[in-house]
């Protein structure tokens, strides 16, 4: 059975009387990397900070670990390593040191330290101060600090910001590791929708508040649109208009929303039927990037 | 709580604001010392020279510095917290505001401490080059006095400076208090004194100057010694209360 690691159910959260979290509900489960998508000021953040219990929510529910109420206990935190917002440590410490006071903190073996520098990849750098550290390794100092508890969840606030195309690639493969080798599960956030893509197996996307959509990248996937043109294109919006399809006219051709290849097939042997010459019909898949941004402009 | 001393401890190192906190500790000394070995050496002092005048000087002096000294402190160890937004990290990580305000007392405290052994060995090094002789129990009941003012004004300061984020207020509080002690040489009326969490240095004394040249034991010293304390606790409750109030936040 697969457990449930977090389960947020009508999550609301106010600040003033503005609403910034409205009703939201979502499912991570067990060796999930879950991308969770939204504009700046979405909610993105304040979710992450509720599970945490770095802020108090108005209502709803937020189960960790198999329905652990977090209201009832803090101590789900020591199975949550966490990354908010940006790297937060000692710069007067070492990268060692900094680690070194999570470990104190959260009472585990110390070994774990040097453990987690070498997955991190700042085993040479550990006993250079931290203000002296690139962003790189500023943004791995924070995921070490994140990881050093080996927790079951990590959570993750936009991860791979500020970072250059390669530190971006070296973090992503950390994650992508993290559920395989060490059975933790990912929560994570960010702006860059390529590099989610290639990273999470599952996705929330989160607007105004609200969620637009929650299931898994194949679902998302399908959602394609098909591009169809033919030579009687009077004709052939009247058919796809009788079938109650849902598509849009553009200049050269008509798209099909919400395609799959069932759909495909099922409109060229509509058209071939119906005596209309098909010169195209092709599935476009989206990126995750036109998906997000369809949704969020929906809205 | 020894967990979280400790991280205190490694957290601080390296940190330069123990240099301040010694120049104000040697300032304090040498002020003193100059005070005394100025009026022991003048042939026109109205003063006799004796324990009271030591130890009032003693109390003068400190009521100057130490506002500073706690000011700079309490901000010190909490702006480290603030600077780094570390407020995050630690709390998701067992230290709860609670505990972490609790191990800045204690830390701070320590410090305190150290400051506190300095002015007794000060005392009694200038009393032995002065040739004063201690009698009596006033010399230990003065010191007390003295740590208890310095430890209700370190915690009204890091009342200030742990949560109010512009570290620049509890400096400014603490910048005001000695300036008013330097003013006042701490000569205000105990009534006005008991408003001024920042100069409990100067109500604490046990004596006081009347006459502009009498030195007397201070009949309120009892009662303002139990004020400073009451202030004191009154201060921990809130501190603890407004700490688990903001909870994680």
């Amino acid at each position: 059975m697969v457990n449930k690691m977090i389960e947020v159910v009508n999550l609301t959260k106010k600040f003033d009387q503005k609403i910034v979290l409205n009703d939201i509900s979502f499912t991570v489960e067990e060796g999930d990397i879950y991308g969770f998508l939204g504009r700046n000021g979405s909610g993105k953040s304040t979710t992450m900070k509720a599970i945490l219990k770095l802020l108090n929510f108005d209502s709803g529910t937020i189960n960790v670990l198999d329905n652990n109420d977090i209201r009832n206990s803090n101590a789900y935190l020591n199975q949550i390593g966490s990354l908010i917002e940006e790297p937060a440590f000692y710069p007067n410490l070492t990268g060692y040191e900094n680690l070194k006071i999570v470990q104190q903190l959260s009472d585990i073996p110390t070994e774990n330290i040097d453990r987690v520098l070498e997955i991190v990849g700042l085993t040479a750098t550990a006993n250079k101060l931290t203000k002296k550290y690139s962003l790189g390794m500023k943004q791995r100092l924070g995921i070490a600090i994140a990881l050093v508890k080996f927790p079951k969840i990590l959570i993750l606030d936009e991860p791979t910001n500020g970072l250059d195309p390669e530190g971006v690639r070296e973090i992503r493969e950390l994650i992508l590791s993290l559920p395989e080798k060490y059975g933790i599960t990912v929560f994570i956030s960010s702006h860059i929708l390529s590099e989610i893509e290639k990273m999470v197996n599952k996705v929330a996307i989160l607007d105004h508040g609200k969620i637009k959509f929650e299931g898994n990248m194949q679902k998302l996937e399908q959602e394609s649109t098909l591009s169809i043109a033919t030579d009687n294109m009077p004709a052939t919006e009247s058919l796809l208009t009788a079938k109650k399809y849902n598509f849009i006219k553009t200049e050269k051709n008509i798209i099909v929303n919400d395609a799959s290849s069932e759909v495909a097939i099922a409109v060229n042997k509509l058209l071939v039927g119906s005596d209309i010459g098909v010169s195209d019909l092709h599935l476009v898949k989206h990126s995750l990037e036109d998906i997000f941004l369809k949704i969020t402009k929906e809205a | 709580m020894v967990t979280f001393i400790s991280v205190e401890f490694l957290k601080n190192k390296r940190r330069k604001f123990i240099f301040p906190l010694i120049l104000i500790t040697s300032l304090t000394a040498l002020w003193f010392y100059m005070s005394m070995m100025r009026v022991t050496l003048s042939t026109s002092s109205s003063f006799k020279i004796d324990q009271n005048y030591l130890l009032m000087n003693l109390m003068m002096v400190n009521g100057v510095f130490t506002p500073l000294f706690l000011s700079v402190l309490a901000s010190q160890i909490s702006n480290i917290e603030f600077n780094n937004r570390m407020w995050l990290v630690l709390s998701v990580n067992n230290q709860s505001r609670q505990q972490l305000l609790n191990a800045k007392i204690i830390y701070g405290s320590l410090l305190i401490f150290i400051y506190w052994i300095m002015q007794v060995l000060v005392a009694i090094a200038v009393g032995h080059l002065v040739h004063i002789t201690f009698y009596g129990h006033l010399f230990l009941i003065t010191m007390i006095a003295l740590g208890l003012a310095l430890v209700v004004m370190f915690l009204f300061q890091l009342v200030l400076s742990f949560f109010i984020k512009r570290q620049a207020i509890g400096l400014i509080v603490g910048i005001i208090g000695s300036f008013i002690a330097l003013m006042t040489s701490g000569l205000l009326p105990d009534f006005v004194l008991r408003w001024l969490p920042v100069d409990y240095v100067a109500l604490s004394s046990p004596l006081k100057l009347v006459n502009g040249m009498q030195i007397i034991i201070n009949q309120n010293f009892l009662f303002n010694f139990m004020f400073i304390f009451s202030i004191g606790a009154s201060l921990f409750a809130f501190a603890q209360i407004l700490a688990r109030k903001r909870g994680n936040e």
